[in-house]
């Protein structure tokens, strides 16, 4: 419960700090304050993913399937998350390019992004055996991350894009404002944890759901 | 060890040569993507004219020309055992090992004579900037073996679901769509007047590809392949 109230009281402060404190003037502006919830949500989506195959390749070591329904979980926030980051980042690419979407290399390697994982949850549901769904999605979802640091770190440097300096560049320099990076790090915590709190909520709903079905099933 | 190795190998030429002579025989896959490319490439020639089109218009049309000519091939093998009920004999007959390596060396046998093919048309009728056949030739191999990498174990994991066709077109689309985007942006550097020192480092990016898709399918397959 402390851990929720802590949880609760440092996202409601990194949101207060994105709106309302001042920033520098120089360079993006108030456009810089996005980075703040842009970032992250990029970030948790990276994250969601790996926890995915990761829990992919421990349901293929020992069948079990709890690491399934975690695999999925973490699927689906990685979607979300991808998703909100794709929003933001069109929002960015509106105030500053003119338009929402411009087929920049980062915005159309996200759209693949989206299209993998969509894929993972299409290839869930033409499965109707659980058994061979949790195998097969498994194998997919371990196939799938292979294209993330493609995608994410490798094609958007290979060619000329719009998209700011990520904040970890290849030179690793960091160019960004100290007071805005104390945000982005206070940031990135407070969305890693939100997405630990609602992964734990979602496993924890999918296994009830899961052995009620299992129970209905066997008539008790 | 080197003995395994080499009576797997040996297993998996068996399967591809299996693959490869029952296209032969019914001959109509063969036939259709020779008259698809053969099409395709004579109506681009018609629609583009004596116009000069810039090279990264050539590398795209080359392209998309490739990638709607393999949806002929990729979904074939896999699904073609599990309606002929030939997928439980194919898993009784050798391991699993085999029979991906078996149809990825037949995916890729197919694949590389179609870009060829598309290549010899496209230069052909369309006459692309540059010059450097050899180079594209070389960027078409690289990015077949990393499409029929990928596409193999899909094209499996596809023949396991109800709607496999379709769905094999919403799995392997986004995976090989970064593969495409290489080879396009290398071709187009090519078109451009490029020489091999110029591109080479993309193309051991796409060989490094290849070499993880592959690996990856070779750990994973037996997965997909179990009943």
């Amino acid at each position: 419960m402390l851990l929720k109230v802590i949880l609760g009281v440092w996202v409601l402060a990194v949101i207060y700090t994105a709106f309302y404190l001042p920033i520098p003037q120089t360079g993006l502006g108030d456009l810089a304050r996005i980075i703040i919830f842009h970032v992250p949500l990029a970030w948790v989506g990276v994250i969601s993913y790996l926890v995915s195959m990761i829990n992919s390749i421990r349901y293929l070591r020992k069948e079990d399937r709890f690491y399934d329904i975690k695999a999925r979980c973490s699927a689906e926030l990685g979607l979300l998350f991808t998703m909100l980051a794709t929003i933001t980042g069109a929002i960015f690419a509106r105030s500053t390019w003119g338009m929402f979407w411009n087929w920049d290399p980062r915005q159309t390697t996200v759209l693949i992004l989206l299209l993998v994982y969509g894929a993972y949850f299409a290839l869930r549901s033409a499965l109707p055996d659980e058994k061979v769904q949790a195998r097969l999605a498994s194998v997919y979802s371990i196939f799938a991350f292979v294209t993330v640091p493609f995608l994410v770190f490798i094609i958007p440097r290979l060619y000329h894009t719009l998209h700011p300096d990520p904040i970890l560049n290849v030179s690793l320099q960091l160019r960004i404002d100290s007071f805005l990076l104390l945000t982005l790090i206070a940031s990135l915590v407070a969305f890693s944890g939100l997405f630990a709190w609602i992964y734990n909520l979602q496993v924890r709903l999918m296994v009830l759901n899961d052995v009620n079905r299992q129970e209905i099933l066997r008539g008790d | 060890m080197a003995a395994r190795l080499f009576a797997s190998i040996r297993l998996a030429s068996l399967v591809a040569k299996k693959d490869l002579i029952e296209e032969l025989r019914t001959g109509y896959t063969l036939l259709t993507i020779f008259l698809f490319v053969v099409a395709a490439v004579a109506m681009t020639s018609f629609v583009i004219g004596p116009v000069l089109i810039p090279a990264e218009l050539h590398a795209v049309l080359l392209w998309i020309i490739i990638f709607f000519a393999s949806q002929f091939i990729f979904n074939r093998s896999f699904v073609k055992e599990e309606e002929q009920g030939t997928a439980s004999a194919l898993k009784l007959s050798t391991a699993p090992l085999n029979v991906y390596l078996g149809k990825l060396l037949s995916n890729l046998t197919l694949l590389s004579g179609l870009v060829l093919l598309t290549l010899f048309c496209y230069y052909f009728f369309v006459a692309p900037p540059g010059g450097g056949f050899l180079l594209v030739a070389a960027i078409a191999i690289a990015a077949s073996t990393c499409l029929a990498g990928a596409s193999t174990i899909l094209s499996a994991l596809a023949a396991k679901a109800d709607a496999g066709n379709a769905l094999f077109v919403a799995l392997v689309f986004p995976v090989i769509l970064p593969i495409l985007f290489t080879a396009a942006k290398l071709t187009e550097v090519v078109f451009r007047g490029a020489i091999f020192q110029e591109i080479i480092s993309g193309l051991l990016f796409l060989i490094s590809i290849a070499v993880v898709l592959i690996t990856l399918s070779v750990l994973l397959f037996d997965y997909v392949w179990r009943d």
